[in-house]
């Protein structure tokens, strides 16, 4: 995907103050040993690295020990008041789980190994219970049974064939511009019904709500 | 969080494929980490990349056609509407060959078993347009409108186009019963099921039976194999051309395993 031409703004995008408080909150809890902070750091942070490991190493079993690796260090870390910005937390813990999946693939280097994708439990460890995994299973087949068979074709050569709209637009014989349409409108259907899910099941501990 | 991200979506799709340069990556992985939003999109982002993943044999198979074999399409289907027209044979000028698609639903992993979802394919009835002399009432140039839709497989497109000319004249059995596969292939499947009812209880048409027999395979897509069966039973009793293979998917049915069923 060309993303080099379109404006890229990541660094400094929603660093809200109310949150740069409530991560100072949370390393100020974790370092006085307050247990409950410690479980409310792994129940957010869990499914992020988990996420990250496995995009990055294609194997759901080594990120979850990677996951497990990275919140063992990041609470020594922080009960050890080794954290010099507790306000930027998010960023120590994924510079954390990033330095561990590197360390990872030295390691992989010595001992090479075959990686299976596992694309069929992507975002498990971000939900509860295996009925919430089915629900959400659930609500995406509904969501792509609800749009034509163009768009999930679109939806296809995009997220799994990983094609370039303009690629899509010369296979399926439309627009440049109806494909990114058609993609976008797709991708908003279904990742709406799902952020719906997500909003009612996952409960993040580090919600304003929770730590007020 | 206020997350004022711009291309989220755009973002998320780089950061998936592994596209994205290393230090955008890296900026993205710190970025979500702290933000609920943008973790709830990768999240979103990689169920449906599985989902798709998993399905993608039957959207390859439905996947549409170039312009090219439109074309090509295009000009066999008049070849065959001349011939037919000099036949004279009314009801045949309706249908002619399509591309094969089975239901969008039949992607959905059943309860009941994959088998069910294949029994719950089906092909779209082909549709060529009749040679109309004269002029065309409103309701028909809305249906020919919509079904120009339907022959290039964007079934979802055609069911406004239906619905207008179905409303228009809510006598015609063609109009109904297209606007009844058109919404089981756009994956509304209720409405498909209602509009087929529909078009059976206009009495003795030529779309009778094969109303009854998509019903049976939207009832299959419904996983509801007893409503299935029955609608089987009219389609036999009827004795019309799609007897054997109504006949063959009630051996297949009643075949299964009753914990299956």
């Amino acid at each position: 995907m060309d993303v080099g031409s379109v404006s890229f703004i990541i660094k400094n995008v929603g660093v809200h103050s109310d949150d740069s408080i409530i991560w100072a909150d949370l390393v100020d809890r974790v370092r006085r040993g307050d247990s409950s902070a410690e479980e409310e750091l792994s129940r957010y942070f869990y499914p992020r690295i988990v996420a990250m490991s496995v995009i990055r190493l294609r194997d759901p079993e080594v990120a979850q020990e990677i996951a497990q690796d990275v919140l063992l260090a990041v609470v020594v870390a922080l009960r050890e008041g080794k954290v010099r910005e507790p306000e930027k937390l998010p960023g120590f813990v994924s510079g954390t789980a990033r330095n561990l999946v590197n360390n990872h693939f030295r390691c992989l280097r010595d001992e090479p190994r075959t990686v299976e994708l596992d694309l069929e439990t992507p975002s498990s460890h971000n939900l509860e219970t295996e009925a919430e995994l089915a629900e959400q299973r659930e609500r995406v087949r509904a969501a792509l049974e609800r749009i034509s068979s163009q768009d999930r074709t679109i939806l296809l050569l995009t997220l799994v064939e990983g094609m370039h709209p303009r690629e899509i637009a010369l296979r399926v014989g439309l627009s440049l511009e109806n494909v990114r349409t058609r993609k976008m409108r797709a991708i908003r259907q279904v990742t709406d019904q799902l952020r719906k899910l997500s909003r009612t099941s996952e409960k993040t501990p580090l919600s304003r709500e929770t730590l007020k | 969080m206020l997350c004022a991200l711009t291309n989220r979506q755009e973002v998320v799709e780089g950061y998936l494929s592994g596209s994205l340069a290393p230090e955008k990556r890296d900026s993205f992985e710190e970025h979500y980490f702290g933000c609920d939003e943008c973790f709830a999109t990768l999240q979103a982002h990689r169920a449906l990349q599985a989902e798709l993943s998993a399905g993608a044999a039957q959207i390859r198979a439905v996947s549409p056609r170039k312009p090219g074999f439109w074309r090509w399409s295009v000009a066999i289907a008049t070849a065959a509407i001349v011939i037919v027209a000099a036949i004279g044979i009314r009801w045949s000028m309706k249908r002619s060959s399509t591309p094969t698609v089975p239901p969008t639903q039949a992607m959905q992993a059943n309860p009941t078993g994959p088998a069910l979802a294949e029994l719950a394919h089906f092909d779209p009835p082909p549709y060529t347009p009749a040679v109309m002399r004269g002029v065309q009432d409103e309701a028909t140039r809305k249906f020919s409108a919509a079904m120009k839709q339907y022959q290039q497989g964007r079934y979802d497109l055609a069911i406004p186009g239906l619905r207008q000319a179905a409303k228009l004249n809510p006598e015609d059995p063609g109009f109904i019963f297209f606007l009844g596969i058109s919404q089981l292939l756009s994956g509304n499947t209720d409405e498909g099921v209602a509009a087929l009812q529909q078009c059976i209880a206009l009495g003795d048409t030529p779309y009778v039976e094969e109303a009854h027999y998509y019903l049976a395979k939207a009832s299959l897509q419904k996983g509801d194999v007893t409503a299935a069966e029955k609608e089987l039973q009219a389609v036999v009793q009827l004795k019309g051309s799609l007897l054997s293979k109504a006949q063959e998917l009630l051996q297949v049915i009643q075949s299964r395993a009753p914990v299956a069923r």
